[in-house]
Parts: C-alpha cells; sequence; structure tokens
C-alpha cells in the first residue's frame, strides 16, 4: 500500500490541523466546523510529537510518516509536517468522514494506521488539541489496535526493542519501560516549535509524497464513520455568555487602587 | 439496578483534587431526573476512607472493586473491571473527573462499550423530553459551547475537571448499600512497566485549588514588571500563574500555565496582569469567583472577562498596590494582636 | 458478583478489609455479639454480647459496654482511641481502636471471642475481624438487590 523504501524503523505520527479563526455553519441539524478559507496551523502538542519524532530520527535511521484525516484542505498542515523533516504524508479524507466524533475517528484513523507497511513500531499523538479538545483519540486508537498505549509523554529514547518514555500523570513524574510496537501521545511542555526551514519547503512540495486515502483505501463503510459512525452529535451550538463586563476604571493609579483594595476587602481576602 | 447515574472514582479523582465528590452533586440531580439513584463506582486497593467519604457526599450506593491488584492505576485491568461492571448492572450515565487517569479510563471505556463520550463538560443536564444526558462542552477553545448529546448508545458518558461543581455538604447520617465485587481475575499486561517514579512539584495543586490567584501575561513580561507581579502575590499570600507565553520565557513552569490546555482556576479573586484575555486563556479563569483585570490596552477583551477593571500600567499600579495591601496588612495584625 | 455491606458515612466496623456500619453474630448455643451502630453523636462503639471461655464456660453478658454479668471479673477499660477488655490475668480479650478517617470514624477490633462450645468463633487482626458468615445475622440491606440475587 506504500510506495518508496522505508529505512529502518518506522513511526507513524497523527496530526490534527486546528483553524485559527473558526466559523460554524448550520447544515440542516449538522453543526460541524466549516473549515473552507481558513488558515491552518498544526495543533501545539502534535508539534510538540512532530519534534520528539525528529529528535529520534537524528539518532538512528527512522521513517517518519505523518497522518491526518480531513478535508482536501488538510494537506497543507502535511505539507508543512514535511517541510519539518517528516518523510511521508498521508491525507485522509471523504465526504462521509465529516461530522466524526472521537469514536468514529479513531475507528478511521486505527483503520489507516493498519493498512501501513511497515507496520509501524511507534505511533505518536500530541496529547491534546486546542480545538474541541478531548483528548480521547490516543487512547482509543490504542484499544482499537490494541497496542501498549502510554499518555502525556515529555520525552523518550528509543532502547532497543523498547521505548524509554518519561511523563508526566497526574502528580507523578513517571519513568516507563514501553514495548514495541506501542502508541504514545505527547504533551508539549516547555517547547518551542521549531521554524520550518525555507530550503525544505520545495522538497515538501516537490520530492516528498503524500497519499491520498478515503473510505476504500482504509476498509471502512460509510456507516462506520462520520456522523453515521459516531455516537454523539452535537444538536446545538452556543455562544460562551460568560460575559462579565463589570465596571472599567479609567482613573489615575491612586484610585485604582482604592477600588482594589475595596473589592479584596469585600471578598473578604484583606 | 438497571439505569443508574455513575460517578467513577479511580484514585486520581479523588485523592488529587476530589472531583469524584463534585460529581456526586450533579449525578444526584440528574438521578432525580431519572428516577434513579447516584452511584460511586470506586477502583484501588484500600479503599475505605474513600467510600465513607463518597457517602457521606451523596453516593446512595457504591460499588467497590478493590484489591492489592488495583493499587495503581493500570489501564488495561481498570477498564476491564468497569466494562464488566457495566455489562452487569447497565448504568444509563457514567462521570469521570478529567484527570488524567480519568480522560484514560473514559476513553478505553467508552471505545470498549462502542458508547460516546464527551470532554471538559461545563454542565449537563436531562433533556425533558427525550431523558437524554445534554453535555456542554466547551468548543473552539471555549469561545462557544456545544450541546452534545448520545441518542443511542449506552452509557452515555461525560468527564468533568476538577472545580467545575460543587461538593454536596458532608453528611454524617448518610448511610449507603455497599458492593464488594469479587476480584475479577483479570491477568492484563499493559506492555510497560514504571521504572521510575516521583512526585511532581507542589506547584500544581497549589494553584488549582487557591483561594487568591495572581496572574501574569504577556503585556507584563515586555514591560518588565513581572518582578511587580510576584511581590504582589507574595503580599496577597496568592498562588501565582499566567499565561503561555511567559513560560515560554522561561518565568514560569508549565505547571502554572493557566488556560484551555493548562490549568484551570477558580479562586475567590483572580488578579490578571498584562494578559490580554485570548479565548485559551480566558477559559482557565472563568471559574474564578471575582476577576480584575489589569491592562494598558481599552480594547483588550480581558476586560469582557472582568468584574473590575483597571485600564492602566501595571509599572504604575502594582507597586502602590503592594503598599497600600502591605499597610492594610499591618493594620489587621495590630488590630489582631490588641483585639 | 460480591458481598452487600451497609456502611455509615460517619462510623464503620472492619470486617475482613470492608466495611461496615453494625456487625451481629448469633449461635444457636447461646454466643451473641454485637458491635452497635455508632452515631454522629458518639465517639467509642459499645457492644452487646454473650462469650464464652476456652472451655466452654460464660465468661461474660456485657449489654453496650455494660459488663452485666461478670463470673470471672473481666474489666472494660477505657484507651485513647477506645477501650480494652481485659480479663484477671491481664489478657485484652477484646479490644478496639478508633481511627479518623477524613471526617468519619473507622473501628479495628482485636482480639478473641469463643462460643459455648469453647470454639474460637470471631477474630479480630489487622484487617479487621474475621467471623465465620453463617453466624452473621445482616441487615435487609437492598431488598431489590436481594431479590435479584436471589432471582439468577
Amino acid at each position: 500500500m506504500m510506495a518508496g523504501e522505508v529505512r529502518g524503523m518506522h513511526l507513524a505520527l497523527c496530526i490534527k490541523q486546528v483553524p485559527q479563526k473558526a466559523e460554524v455553519i448550520a447544515e440542516e441539524g449538522r453543526y460541524t466546523l466549516a473549515r473552507q478559507g481558513v488558515p491552518s496551523q498544526i495543533n501545539f502538542h502534535d508539534l510538540a510529537a512532530l519534534e520528539m519524532a525528529l529528535k529520534l530520527k537524528r539518532g538512528f535511521p527512522l521513517h517518519v510518516t505523518v497522518l491526518t484525516m480531513g478535508p482536501p484542505s488538510a494537506e497543507e498542515a502535511l505539507r508543512e509536517a514535511l517541510a519539518l523533516g517528516a518523510d511521508k504524508g498521508i491525507l485522509i479524507t471523504h465526504q462521509a468522514l465529516s461530522g466524526s466524533d472521537t469514536l468514529a475517528t479513531s475507528r478511521v484513523l486505527a483503520a489507516a494506521l493498519r493498512r501501513l507497511r511497515p507496520s509501524p513500531s511507534v505511533v505518536l499523538f500530541g496529547a491534546r488539541s486546542s480545538d474541541s479538545d478531548t483528548g480521547h483519540v490516543p487512547p482509543q486508537v490504542a484499544e482499537d489496535l490494541h497496542l501498549p498505549f502510554v499518555s502525556c509523554a515529555t520525552n523518550m529514547e528509543v532502547s532497543g526493542q523498547e521505548l524509554l518514555v518519561w511523563r508526566r500523570f497526574g502528580r507523578w513524574i513517571q519513568t516507563l519501560r514501553v514495548k514495541l510496537p506501542a502508541l504514545v501521545s505527547v504533551l508539549g511542555m516547555d517547547f518551542k516549535p521549531r521554524q520550518v526551514n525555507i530550503r525544505e519547503i520545495p522538497l515538501a512540495f516537490e520530492e516528498k509524497e503524500v497519499l491520498v486515502w478515503g473510505l476504500k483505501e482504509i476498509g471502512l463503510k460509510e456507516e462506520e464513520v462520520g456522523l453515521q459512525g459516531s455516537a454523539t452529535r452535537v444538536r446545538r451550538i452556543r455562544l460562551s455568555d460568560e460575559k462579565r463586563r463589570g465596571q472599567l476604571f479609567k482613573g489615575p493609579p491612586q484610585g485604582a487602587v482604592r477600588l482594589i483594595l475595596r473589592a479584596l476587602e469585600d471578598k473578604g481576602v484583606l | 439496578m438497571k439505569g443508574e447515574v455513575w460517578v467513577v472514582d479511580e484514585g486520581a479523582s479523588f485523592g488529587e483534587n476530589r472531583v469524584a465528590l463534585e460529581l456526586l452533586s450533579k449525578g444526584r440531580e440528574l438521578a432525580r431526573k431519572l428516577g434513579t439513584r447516584c452511584c460511586a463506582v470506586v477502583l484501588g486497593c484500600d479503599t475505605r476512607e474513600e467510600v465513607m467519604e463518597l457517602i457521606a457526599h451523596g453516593a446512595e450506593m457504591v460499588y467497590v472493586a478493590q484489591g492489592p491488584h488495583l493499587s495503581q492505576f493500570r489501564p488495561r485491568v481498570y477498564t476491564e473491571v468497569v466494562c464488566r461492571l457495566v455489562h452487569e448492572f447497565q448504568p444509563e450515565i457514567i462521570l469521570l473527573g478529567a484527570t488524567d487517569t480519568g480522560r484514560e479510563l473514559a476513553a478505553r471505556v467508552a471505545k470498549r462499550l462502542e458508547t460516546g463520550l464527551s470532554a471538559d463538560c461545563l454542565d449537563l443536564e436531562i433533556d425533558e423530553e427525550t431523558g437524554n444526558l445534554v453535555q456542554l462542552a466547551p468548543a473552539f477553545g471555549g469561545r462557544l459551547l456545544a450541546e452534545v448529546i448520545c441518542p443511542e448508545r449506552r452509557p452515555q458518558m461525560a468527564t468533568v475537571r476538577p472545580g467545575t461543581f460543587p461538593q454536596l455538604p458532608y453528611d454524617p447520617e448518610a448511610t449507603a448499600p455497599v458492593l464488594y465485587l469479587d476480584a475479577v481475575d483479570a491477568e492484563l499486561e499493559e506492555g510497560w512497566e514504571i521504572v521510575a517514579m516521583e512526585v511532581a512539584p507542589e506547584e500544581d495543586r497549589e494553584l488549582e485549588s487557591a483561594s487568591v490567584v495572581v496572574s501574569a501575561g504577556a503585556g507584563v513580561a515586555e514591560g518588565g514588571a513581572f518582578h511587580l507581579v510576584v511581590e504582589l502575590a507574595r503580599a496577597l499570600g496568592a498562588q501565582l500563574g499566567g499565561t503561555r507565553p511567559l513560560v515560554q520565557r522561561g518565568l514560569l513552569p508549565q505547571e502554572r500555565m493557566i488556560g484551555q490546555t493548562g490549568r484551570a482556576v477558580r479562586p475567590k479573586v483572580l488578579i490578571t496582569v498584562g494578559t490580554s484575555g485570548a479565548l485559551q486563556y480566558a477559559t482557565g479563569i472563568r471559574g474564578s469567583e471575582f476577576i480584575i483585570a489589569i491592562d494598558k490596552n481599552p480594547t483588550a477583551p480581558i476586560f469582557d472577562e472582568a468584574d473590575l477593571g483597571i485600564l492602566g500600567d501595571a509599572n504604575d499600579i502594582l507597586p502602590r498596590l503592594v503598599s497600600a495591601i502591605s499597610s492594610v496588612r499591618r493594620e489587621n495584625d495590630l488590630e489582631a494582636a490588641h483585639g | 458478583m460480591g458481598e452487600l455491606k451497609m456502611v455509615s458515612a460517619y462510623h464503620n466496623y472492619l470486617v475482613r478489609g470492608r466495611l461496615q456500619r453494625e456487625v451481629i453474630l448469633k449461635s444457636l448455643g447461646g454466643f451473641l455479639f454485637h458491635a452497635h451502630r455508632v452515631e454522629p453523636m458518639e465517639r467509642v462503639p459499645s457492644i452487646s454480647g454473650r462469650f464464652f471461655d476456652k472451655k466452654g464456660e460464660l465468661v461474660l453478658i456485657i449489654r453496650k459496654n455494660e459488663l452485666v454479668e461478670n463470673p470471672q471479673g473481666l474489666a472494660l477499660i477505657p484507651m485513647r482511641d477506645g477501650w480494652s477488655l481485659i480479663s484477671s490475668s491481664m489478657e485484652a480479650i477484646l479490644s478496639c481502636q478508633v481511627l479518623d478517617a477524613k471526617g468519619g470514624l473507622i473501628t479495628i477490633l482485636r482480639g478473641a471471642l469463643h462460643d459455648e462450645r469453647g470454639q474460637e468463633v470471631l477474630k479480630g487482626g489487622k484487617l479487621g475481624l474475621e467471623f465465620p458468615p453463617e453466624l452473621e445475622v445482616s441487615e435487609l440491606v437492598d431488598r431489590e438487590f436481594q431479590s435479584r440475587e436471589a432471582g439468577r
């Protein structure tokens, strides 16, 4: 299913493009994101995951495949990942996929990951996304694929047939030894995203490949994906009505201090 | 009993931030509407104190899976235990705290049961007509609220962040039946083992449970006023938090980052300085009782989130504020000494 | 599926690592042990019962910590966090330790009691009480649950 050679270990990274500003459009009772004409951006934690993959790549032969599920415009996010250093991209796209909740999304991504040849030894996700964040997709994909799963990784190293993972879990900082193949979600902590090297951009578009997979390629039916394949749906969206808009004081600092002190006293802080 | 409302306590939701106790209050409300009861599900090794506290805070029944094999969060075992319980007792609704363990457990259980799960719900209600659970979840980084329903599959599952719901008051008169479950002989390998473990710095828990928080944003870092903010926090005995730019500059550790992908704070008073009010940040502070915002920019969105907005320069206001607070504190101390 | 117990928010006894608010044991031949519910105003558990020694002879009739019939001269000594039932040979027949449990109380009973045949029927240790389950008279805690279990 995959053209081209994979040298060394195969790592698959699932990313999600996050629209910077989004319009929500009602489509006869289906409230989903309208992503057209919106500049996309790779989700912060996915970038951290990519960074971790690229760091591993410096140590030994590692082929990094980046996958994303989305509309055709999501190819931009893949090209960005390729320009940053990934080797191959796979865009999973189909009309029927829209409206997928995490159950359906995890089914789709698991199906796609199953189709990869060679089978990846490591599958990475960003731990959370900033848009309709649930953080649920990675563990659900792991359940689907029956892979060992470690969440919130902050660092990792390959050690023979195993992965050494450092992570932040609840109030613990843990070090784990993980059997491969495994799925890991990455938490971007104290992480500065690297900039795309201008020289890498033509490479990303001309030499590196992005495959486009639809339902047929991943072996799923329409009933299993999208709104049909989801257990939840959004019945309505409303604006957050959390606007306080109290008094806005524009006077001199002394007056400001007096007001603040009074508020603090009222609230029993002072 | 079929059709119950369950609150799952997987250990972290009790020990760390007590979110299981908070969920019971909402769980009971939902259970009343459905004409059923709200039960707690406890997994752990020594569950005595938890069981009693859950009952004291509203659990009308408790299912306990206890044993040494459950002393640590082992996702596959915990998932297996919960799924078997679900098959046996068929609850209508399951609520979990949005802790690291809660999220993972909820996701795995929902996947195994092929049912729906919504995350970080801000509120939950029962639809009068359909009896469905309506889950109010943040969307688009918090600007929008989505009403999510799981119309066909059961149970309906939701995670809720700590601090979203209140706890019911402690009721020493409460009594409830507790079903101690026979051990599940699940010899399930996780595929990993923990080789080292240490407790993370106290700081994050302090922030989420603090009653006064002072928070700084990029405006403060750029203006060189960060040390003033630190002084303010010290003068008030407040916890210090901030936005992502401050973390990226190394002024604050990741644990003190407030926002959608960071901490959510629920203090009595929050003083937010030089934080323009980006959505990501705003979601982290909306649980505050009273918000005071100080910013130079009159059109900063943060003023939409504030109960008291102060337009001004932190460099002018903070030193005066700190000294005023210190004198009030001195007066209070004198009064207390002589009173 | 499991063992059903009635548990109180305020105070429970530890029995085989599990909580229950009251313990009532009865044998056909006269042995009785009743660890009473402890109400929110109280701090110290009281017990009632009819205990025998290793030879099967009556050792004590006690009613809510009052020594009603005491042929062998036992004494109920209050301790810092409970009490101890001491024999004339300074042996602790039964003692209770009340632990604070985040707003509630848990009592751990230690010691050994015998029935009219001289058999040891109640033993207390770290995990709480142990006794033959047939002796227990349990509350009908959840009628629905009971009938469900019966219907299996």
